[in-house]
């Protein structure tokens, strides 16, 4: 008996218990005497009221001596025992007025035009609209680039630097003794990949970015170089700090975990801390920043705030996340992961939105609850994200 | 509407559904402390696996009352010693009209209880005295170090607020507070 009770279930037994507390208005007795029907076994609460009084009083002191506060407490210490130590991050999907009675379970919304239209593309081009994969360019010393798939087991050979690729990281770890070459990883449009460096430090990457960084790192500190989207997990070193470069501001990390965002409004860049201690740093300005604060970095300088750290955290964890995020921004971030032209042929509002949604949905969701929750009319047309 | 929760949401479900999932739990398994550790153990799962839940009260009920259900014939199935009451009440009865009426007293319960945590702490400590566990006005006056005059202006006060809160209050409970009048 593994299906889930069914909802008519618990309105049964709702109804049947207001009606042994007297407590039952003329219409829900009608529907009661509906349920009778449905479930005779019911009757024999409705016919003799004969409720053990001895056992539910002494079960009804059990309760009252139940301290729900610190069962909850327990729960959680279950919990915590359970799971991993990586921190799990909840999105909640919010609605900023009406309520989307929306189930998506992958391709209910298929448009069946849109795959016509596809069908006339190019053999070469991915012809169906899928959210992001795990894919991305590397681009060796000597110019040489080569493609990264999910799934792949391979070798990779540069000098003395011999890296195997598995699954979906490339970890260069085993390269730390090898002489150091300088890499370029490239995540296209629709892509995310995961990379972890020489000294153990992991880099996820998120759609249309890119990382340069040394396949080893000698001297006195360790140097990248990023571009887009990024969540960094620092390795411990005291002797090397480790440095970030995004266009002028660089960020300069101890052991700890944090995201770079260059994909903003006006291409400020986001830096959030989430583990640890970062300083970033302009040619006119630095800033210590605290976990669970925000550096905006642009052309006035550096601005220090509180910051979400969902929003940091979530598209690595496989979610869109936004609060207080303009639309524009929102789209972008959407044709981004799905590979899409953002055509918007109307002024949009300034209003900001807060919201969250798995990265895995298909477009067609995303666009029927963007809609909703936006009242403009978002859809996909081609290889475009239309809004009006 | 689909969503996932946070660890203070689902809180909040647990703080809102324990006491009727736990007496819903009871009627599985037929040891308190067994269905104490089935909804919390069920709560952990909830938190594991980042689950959608609805957001609609009657489907989260259902999703609730499902899980524990789960969980509870599991633990039923992974049972090494053989309680007594499953030697004579076989696992493969415990069929829909079962869990029908264990739901029923979990409503049922929860309602109670919410009634006489709405009392004031005074007339809950009576009722629970006098009506819970039988005790005489004599008995109870008593045990609360009070006259008996206190006790029955309390039960007074009490049948009323319960009559309010639990209006009417359901039939059988109704006699019993009326035998101590």
């Amino acid at each position: 008996m593994k299906e889930p009770i069914d909802e008519e279930y618990v309105k049964a037994a709702e109804l049947v218990s207001k009606y042994i507390r007297g407590d039952i208005s003329a219409a829900e007795y009608n529907e009661l005497l509906d349920m009778l029907k449905k479930y005779p076994t019911l009757h024999s609460w409705i016919d003799n009221q004969n409720l053990p009084l001895k056992d539910i009083s002494k079960r009804l002191t059990d309760y009252q001596t139940i301290d729900i506060e610190k069962d909850w407490q327990s729960v959680l210490k279950k919990h915590h025992l359970d799971s991993e130590r990586k921190p799990k991050y909840r999105i909640w999907w919010a609605v900023a007025a009406s309520v989307i009675a929306v189930c998506v379970v992958g391709g209910s919304f298929l448009l069946k035009n849109k795959e016509e239209d596809s069908l006339a593309e190019k053999k070469q081009e991915i012809t169906e609209i899928v959210p992001g994969r795990t894919v991305a360019t590397l681009t060796l010393s000597d110019g040489t680039t080569t493609l990264l798939e999910e799934q792949e087991h391979r070798t990779l050979v540069d000098g003395d630097i011999t890296l195997a690729l598995s699954g979906s990281t490339l970890d260069y770890q085993i390269a730390k003794d090898a002489t150091p070459q300088q890499h370029k990883l490239q995540v296209p449009l629709g892509g995310t990949y995961h990379i972890r460096l020489a000294d153990g430090t992991n880099v996820w990457l998120n759609a249309d970015s890119e990382l340069e960084f040394p396949s080893s790192f000698i001297g006195d500190e360790r140097k990248v170089k990023v571009r887009g989207e990024a969540y960094f997990e620092v390795a411990r070193d005291a002797t090397k700090p480790f440095k970030v470069l995004v266009g002028k501001t660089e960020v300069e990390a101890l052991g700890t975990a944090f995201n770079i965002n260059t994909h903003l409004y006006k291409e400020e860049i986001k830096t959030i801390l989430t583990e640890g201690k970062i300083k970033v740093s302009t040619p006119a300005d630095y800033k210590i920043i605290e976990p669970g604060y925000a550096a905006i970095s642009g052309k006035e300088g550096i601005k220090v705030g509180k910051a979400d750290v969902e929003e940091a955290l979530a598209w690595k964890e496989g979610y869109f996340y936004f609060d207080s995020k303009r639309l524009k921004e929102v789209l972008s971030d959407v044709a981004r992961w799905y590979n899409l032209e953002l055509d918007v042929t109307v002024p949009l509002a300034d209003k900001r939105y807060i919201g969250g949604m798995k990265k895995s949905e298909s477009i067609e969701a995303v666009c029927a609850v963007l809609s909703d929750l936006t009242s403009y009319r978002i859809t996909v047309q081609g290889k475009k994200l239309v809004v009006k | 509407m689909i969503s996932v929760l946070t660890e203070t949401q689902i809180k909040i479900l647990f703080e809102q559904y324990y006491i009727p999932l736990v007496e819903f739990s009871w009627h599985i398994v037929k040891c308190q402390d067994v269905a104490l550790d089935i909804v919390q153990d069920t709560f952990v799962k909830i938190l594991e696996k980042k689950e959608e839940l609805p957001s609609h009260e009657k489907a989260i009920k259902s999703y609730l009352y499902s899980s524990v259900r789960n969980t509870a014939l599991n633990y039923l199935r992974h049972q090494k010693v053989q309680h007594e009451y499953y030697r004579i009440h076989p696992l493969n009865e415990i069929d829909d009209a079962r869990i029908l009426d264990a739901m029923i007293y979990a409503e049922t319960i929860h309602n109670l209880y919410k009634a006489i945590e709405s009392l004031p702490k005074s007339c809950q400590e009576v009722c629970k005295l006098t009506w819970l566990e039988g005790k005489s006005n004599s008995e109870a006056a008593e045990l609360c170090g009070v006259s008996i005059n206190t006790i029955k202006t309390q039960k007074k006060r009490s049948v009323e607020l319960l009559r309010h809160r639990l209006a009417p209050v359901f039939s059988a409970l109704k006699n019993f507070i009326l035998i101590f009048f």
